[in-house]
């Protein structure tokens, strides 16, 4: 898609300070340094955002929206809270609610003040209109005064913290107004340079000096691209027009040739879908022998070396290292043994197969990964016939159970408990078929109001159950890079889905 | 040379036997060697499932991204572990079922509306040309890439709309040529028989459209793959097919990690169309423009007259004028006129002819069309076509050779010898007024200032029956009639009062009374100033009410040369006497239409 | 000639309403897909249903079509179902962009196809071989992979261009340059060969009229030949080609585009085409259609003022 670079004459200089700052603290609260504020920072997304609604944001490359919008909390990447509107907060004993403590004299873009009105006008804004608003639906929101919010739901909820730290928080008066697309009101560490903005293009940005957190952000300016192909993608870093973008494992030693510095943010597990586990579309799936079948046609080994470069290792789990269902040290109960998997497709009663369809996109990288895993599930007589999805259908095809088995570069989420409630509980969108499972639900319910300990331990079961009833067929621990310029340095991570730096996380 | 020619260069042709064709095709090397090339690629596609080692989506996954040259796999792998060469095999084939689409679709509709059009016109034609108006107004590649969001990624279903989209192409072709070969001799005639339609049009129609249209389909057929290429690259191909559109799309997505796998479907594609676009014009070389002959290069030129030279019968003898020399105004000897054959060679219209006008004396060239007698008057003039060649010969101006010296013939053209054309609305110039291409020509001819020649050209219009000649002087070529179009000509060759006219056919193009005006402006102006007249005609009445001497060609020679009188009473030749016979019944029969 | 031009222009009008009828109907579907996929992942069936009925996406394809071209007849244009964004905003800054490729692609493409043209036709030889060559090679390879082939060189090895990216001529002239520079020899490569052609075709087809020979035979010099009647000509069909090369540059843009991430309006119009953002993609393709109308129009009214016989009809 698109890259206005407007900043950038073209050649590989650019208005960077030429050394790097030595804030490396990620704490707040450093003094005010004009020495370590820096020019521009040129940032790079594959995908255009969807105007300016507080309710319509995506996670994923959101800076824009992380820029111009505070939160009531910041979360961290793995969804612990963090000040941000908030200065403090209680939360409920029974993890149904929080009452936050409002930071005082901040102001909106125009001038406005920051209070709890703001707060809930905002909540309620996403609780009534937004794609997510059944995440809020039992919300109650209560202002004691003007800078108290409390929030509560009518019963414990298992991902509390994300669901208090998405809401952006802009103004009553342009939520009143109705124009919410057209322009973004809010506190953020930046403020949208419309001039210099083309949507669609580029979104210019220039630093709030009075932000709160305003030290945090050194860069004065920040522009983001929106760059559809990464081979465009690569073609602007390569010539100095972007000082940090997304790529993939095939790009890497293109970018790095050219003296960018990467790093690797390992949070996808490319992965089969196998989600009618009652075999209620295709009954040879309800068979636990049939997809631990189809788990052992894979050599993941080599899959991660030739597919992946190398930039990639086998797993058996879907879950992050780091997060609590990541189960340290499992074994593979599926090494690859294709003998073995015909043995078990021979027991269930599977020895000639099925066929199957599966969806594909462009952009996803399926051609690299599909072809394999048609030809591997042929070797067990799975036949496989690729269907193809576009348009503005496609998202809703996949998602809709239509495809029993979906390949996808499926992310891990740091807090693996929402990547549970996505994944594996009935309401989940990556549950296709949405089929219950009693042993799965009874412990996410009992997540809600446990302690650390106890959802740890939770979750760490469910883990081991869905690697045992193989739900899925995971292929490799895999996952993108970043690559930037010496200018800039990312100490932290603070993006829960763990797919590249967060606004705050560049220095 | 006339507007049926240009605007149906094909009737002839078209009759040719495919035979001839083919072994013209066989002749010509790049469309030889463009031809192996596309039956190469289409065998490729049609032996795909055997000539590929496996198929197209079958991965290597050890020897992924493998370079040119790895054993097994002679063009590497791709980075889904797949050989590239096996998937250019099969690409092969989803290319020519595309290309095959956008054809089949194009040519159905496109021939079958331009021949409708074409033969009954009237209300289906201006609606097929208000649709052929929407079609061509349609931005193509957005309306492809909106499709996609109706079909997703069928590219099959991209190419039939494509295929809708160049129909009109088809279309206006087939109509033009149908509007030609509708109102040709033979279609009329075949009316008259009482051939229906529908075999009016198999018979006769469809086979004049039929060299075009394939060779609008070889371009067509370009367009195909590159827009096949196209859409794919924009990322509406499916992805799980390995055409080479869809080829070039993935591996421009990788093209940092392995740049040479973008370099196998950019060259296919490129050589293709390249292919296609060079049979293209070999066979358009082949079916249309041979009936022409083409401008030799210089070389080839010299080469070629060299040769024509060699072959000549005896030693060109220099100039023996024939009767007495001082009464001679123009004198040709042994001039021979050729155009370059297919194979270079030179093939000769004019076989040395010699020819003396004396002054004052009108002197009639007879002869059946492509007897030369065109060619020996353009010649004197110095404005045969550009590829003609003048084997050997002279043109003796009074004693001055103008073939063998350029300048001297620029000097006399327009100066000393004026020329009338044959077709009066088709020799000026439909941009300018009369006035301005009058004043032009005379003034290129005799130094003047404007106005002095302006002066001279009116009284001259005046004495050629203009009675207005201001007004017409203002008026533009289309607004004024086929006979004053003639005077104006004539005006045009005596205003630099010359010492010979070269009259081409001066009254074939005019209705009868106005050729009796013409022809009698004509001896008029002999008598009163003088002037020697070349009268070209295949008229024996002309030539009976106005020449003095005549000259009787055949096949580029003169046969037969006497006054008038005398051959008209006592021809020599026997090709002569068929001449008078045939004449004279041509004449009855002008009579009886009339 | 007024009669003519009245009809042509009443035609154009004609030709517009159907051509965006046609590409409206084309993107009439499934608005229930529209709006989950502008909603997304996590819409629950509500939230879909209430925005189909906010875009109206529920109404028969007469009644949008019916509320489009009403709202087009007075400048509004709707908004983007995605984002919001207004049309008229959005094609306000990627018109520019795709004309500030094209217009001086345009120019460059019209004078040297000129000069190849009418040379090769004139003199013939080795400079016509030469553009025949030239004609054939450049309409051989697709635009494409010839702007590939220009990032790789130009702009990644040698550096000498950005290979990405555009910047606005009011923002600095010269980084403007250079990032148009590719774009435009990528298009221009294409253009040339055919207009090159297509020049030298009017230009022979001049020069075989009897009128020149006559001319000729008169003693008009050569050169007064040439420029003062075949050129005069040959302007008509040499107009129409021009008109024909806007249409290519138009088509080409959005390949071009594409490869160098420029945000212009072919860019617009695959983007919205392919996530069916109708209000997007019936922006630009007005706006594609009434440039092919204007050129047309604008050319036949040309071919006419340079035509005697209908300029004083």
């Amino acid at each position: 898609m698109a890259a206005a670079l407007v900043a950038c004459s073209g050649g590989t200089e650019a208005g960077n300070a030429p050394s790097p700052d030595a804030t490396g603290d990620p704490g707040a609260g450093a003094t005010a340094d004009t020495g370590g504020s820096k020019g521009v920072l040129r940032l790079a997304m594959n995908q255009d955002i969807q105007g300016w609604d507080i309710g319509n944001q995506p996670g994923y490359m959101g800076w824009p929206a992380e820029a111009v919008w505070d939160t009531l909390f910041k979360c961290d990447a793995f969804n612990e809270l963090e000040p941000d509107i908030a200065e403090s907060w209680e939360i409920n004993e029974d993890r149904s609610g929080v009452t936050a403590h409002i930071r005082e004299g901040m102001e909106f873009s125009d001038g406005t003040p920051v209070d709890s009105a703001a707060v809930e006008a905002s909540f309620t804004y996403i609780k009534e209109t937004s794609s997510r608003a059944a995440d809020y639906a039992s919300l109650v929101i209560e202002t004691p005064d003007a800078y108290t919010v409390s929030l509560t739901w009518d019963e414990p909820q298992v991902t509390l913290e994300d669901k208090v730290c998405a809401p952006k928080i802009t103004t009553p008066a342009l939520i009143e107004s109705g124009n919410t697309n057209d322009e973004p009101i809010g506190s953020g560490p930046y403020v949208l340079d419309a001039a210099k903005t083309t949507r669609g293009s580029v979104y210019a940005f220039a630093k709030n000096e009075n932000h709160w957190n305003a030290d945090h952000y050194p860069y004065e300016e920040l522009l983001v691209s929106v760059i559809e192909s990464e081979t465009a993608t690569v073609s602007a870093l390569k010539t100095g027009q972007l000082d940090g973008a997304r790529v993939t494992a095939p790009s890497v030693a293109e970018v790095e040739a050219s003296g960018l510095n990467t790093k690797q943010y390992r949070a996808q597990v490319p992965r089969l879908i196998l989600s009618d586990r009652t075999g209620e579309k295709i009954p040879a799936l309800g068979d636990v022998r049939v997809r631990q079948a189809i788990n052992m046609v894979f050599d993941k080994e080599t899959v991660a070396q030739a597919l992946y470069l190398g930039h990639a290792e086998p797993t058996a789990q879907v879950f992050r290292p780091g997060s609590r269902a990541h189960i340290e040290g499992l074994e593979d109960p599926y090494p690859f043994d294709v003998e073995k998997a015909r043995e078990l497709m021979a027991e269930a009663g599977y020895a000639d197969g099925f066929s199957i369809e599966l969806p594909t996109m462009t952009g996803q990288n399926h051609e690299t990964v599909l072809p394999y895993i048609t030809q591997q599930l042929a070797e067990i007589n799975i036949t496989v016939e690729q269907v193809p999805l576009s348009g503005a259908n496609a998202i809703g095809d996949l998602l809709s159970g239509t495809y029993p088995v979906v390949f996808w570069e499926l992310g891990n989420i740091g807090d693996s408990a929402m990547q549970i409630y996505i994944e594996a509980t009935p309401d989940g969108w990556w549950n296709l078929q949405h089929q219950p499972n009693e042993y799965v639900d009874s412990r996410f319910e009992q997540m809600a109001s446990a302690d650390e300990a106890t959802s740890e331990k939770l979750q760490q079961e469910i883990n081991q159950y869905i690697v045992d009833e193989a739900w899925f067929a995971p292929l490799v621990y895999a996952g993108g890079f970043w690559a930037f310029t010496d200018d800039v340095q990312i100490p932290t991570d603070s993006f829960v889905e763990g797919l590249h730096p967060a606004l705050r996380d560049f220095k | 040379m006339t507007d049926v020619a240009t605007t149906i260069p094909l009737t002839g042709d078209a009759r040719r036997s495919n035979k001839s064709v083919l072994r013209r095709l066989v002749a010509n090397p790049q469309a030889v060697i463009c031809l192996v090339w596309l039956l190469g690629v289409l065998l490729v596609g049609a032996l795909a499932p055997w000539l590929a080692t496996s198929d197209p989506n079958t991965t290597f996954l050890a020897e992924t991204n493998a370079g040119p040259g790895t054993p097994g796999h002679p063009l590497g792998v791709d980075s889904a572990g797949r050989d590239v060469l096996n998937r250019l095999i099969w690409g092969a084939r989803e290319s020519a079922m595309a290309v095959a689409v956008v054809t089949v679709v194009s040519v159905a509709l496109g021939v079958s509306t331009g021949l409708i059009a074409g033969f009954y016109r009237g209300r289906f034609e201006s609606i097929a040309g208000f649709i052929t108006d929407v079609v061509l107004s349609m931005p193509g590649i957005v309306l492809l890439i909106a499709l996609y969001a109706l079909t997703g990624p069928d590219v099959l279903a991209a190419m039939a709309v494509y295929g809708v989209l160049l129909a009109p192409s088809y279309y206006r072709l087939v109509r033009s040529i149908v509007l030609g070969v509708r109102n040709e001799l033979y279609v009329d005639a075949a009316r008259v028989v009482g051939l229906s339609d529908w075999r009016i049009v198999g018979r006769h129609v469809l086979w004049a459209v039929r060299a075009p249209v394939i060779i609008q389909s070889s371009f067509v057929m370009a367009s195909g793959i590159g827009i096949e290429a196209g859409v794919s690259f924009l990322g509406l191909g499916d992805p799980t097919s390995s055409s080479w559109g869809i080829m070039l799309q993935q591996s421009f997505n990788s093209i940092y990690n392995n740049p040479i796998l973008v370099l196998w479907p950019a060259l296919v594609v490129s050589i293709t169309i390249l292919a296609l676009i060079l049979f293209g014009n070999a066979l358009s070389d082949v079916l249309q423009a041979s009936a022409r002959s083409k401008v030799l290069p210089p070389r080839a030129r010299r080469r070629a007259l060299a040769a024509a030279r060699e072959a000549l019968p005896g030693p060109t003898t220099e100039p023996t004028p024939l009767g007495s020399s001082d009464d001679v105004i123009l004198s040709i000897r042994d001039l021979r006129i050729g155009y370059p054959a297919p194979d270079n060679s030179v093939n000769q219209v004019v076989h040395g002819v010699d020819l003396d006008v004396r002054r004052g004396e009108i002197h009639g060239l007879v002869g059946e069309s492509g007897s030369g007698k065109s060619q020996i008057a353009f010649s004197t003039l110095g404005i045969l076509p550009k590829e003609a060649l003048v084997v050997s010969g002279h043109v003796m101006l009074d004693g001055e050779d103008l073939l063998a010296d350029d300048t001297k013939l620029a000097e006399a053209r327009g100066t000393r010898i004026g020329y009338v054309p044959q077709e009066p609305m088709t020799n000026l110039d439909p941009s300018f007024t009369i006035g301005r291409q009058l004043v032009k020509g005379l003034r290129a001819a005799r130094p003047m200032s404007k106005a002095d020649a302006r002066k001279r050209l009116e009284e001259l219009l005046v004495s050629v029956g203009i009675t207005d000649p201001d007004r017409v002087m203002g008026l533009y070529p289309h607004e004024i009639s086929g006979g004053m179009a003639q005077r104006v000509l004539i005006c045009g060759a005596i205003a630099s009062q010359p010492d010979i006219i070269v009259a081409d056919e001066p009254t074939t193009a005019l209705d009868v009374t106005v050729q009796a005006e013409v022809l009698e402006i004509l001896r008029n102006l002999s008598l009163e100033r003088g002037m020697a007249m070349i009268l070209v005609t295949h008229n024996l009445g002309v030539v009976a009410d106005l020449c003095d001497t005549v000259s009787v060609m055949k096949d580029g020679l003169i046969v037969e040369s006497a006054d008038v009188e005398e051959l008209f009473s006592n021809p020599r030749e026997e090709y002569t006497q068929q001449l008078l016979a045939s004449s004279r019944s041509v004449e009855l029969m002008e009579d009886n239409d009339e | 000639m007024t009669r003519h031009l009245l009809f042509n222009l009443g035609r154009s009008v004609l030709v517009l309403f159907v051509v965006t009828f046609i590409v409206f109907a084309l993107m009439y579907g499934d608005g229930y897909g529209i709006a989950y996929s502008v909603l997304g992942l996590t819409a629950t069936p509500e939230a879909v249903e209430a925005k189909v009925v906010a875009l109206g996406l529920d109404r028969p394809l007469l009644t949008q079509f019916g509320d489009w071209l009403g709202g087009a007849f007075t400048g509004d244009l709707g908004r983007s179902f995605y984002t919001g964004q207004s049309v008229s905003e959005a094609l306000s800054t990627r018109v520019p962009v795709t004309l500030s490729v094209v217009i001086p692609t345009l120019v460059l493409t019209a004078v040297i196809s000129v000069l190849l043209g009418v040379t090769a036709a004139v003199r013939g030889g080795v400079v016509d071989r030469v553009v025949q060559v030239i004609s054939v090679g450049g309409t051989a390879v697709p635009s494409f992979i010839v702007a590939i082939a220009l990032v790789f060189t130009f702009a990644i090895r040698w550096r000498f261009f950005p290979a990405t990216g555009y910047t606005k001529l009011s923002d600095s002239p010269t980084a403007w340059l250079a990032s148009v520079a590719l774009p435009m020899v990528a298009l221009l490569i294409g253009a040339v060969a055919s207009a090159a052609q297509q020049f030298r075709t009017a230009v022979l087809d001049t020069i075989g009229r009897d009128y020149v020979r006559t001319l000729r035979a008169r003693g008009v010099r050569e050169s007064n030949i040439i420029f003062g009647h075949v050129l005069r000509n040959a302007a008509a069909p040499g107009l129409t080609v021009i008109s024909l090369t806007v249409f290519g540059l138009l088509g080409g843009a959005v390949f071009i585009e594409q490869v160098f991430v420029l945000p212009g309006m072919g860019q617009l119009a695959n983007m919205s085409a392919q996530i069916s953002d109708v209000p997007m993609v019936m922006g630009t393709v007005l706006v594609m259609v009434l440039i092919v109308l204007v050129v047309n129009f604008t050319t036949d009214l040309a071919i006419n003022l340079l035509n005697p016989k209908a300029r004083t009809r």
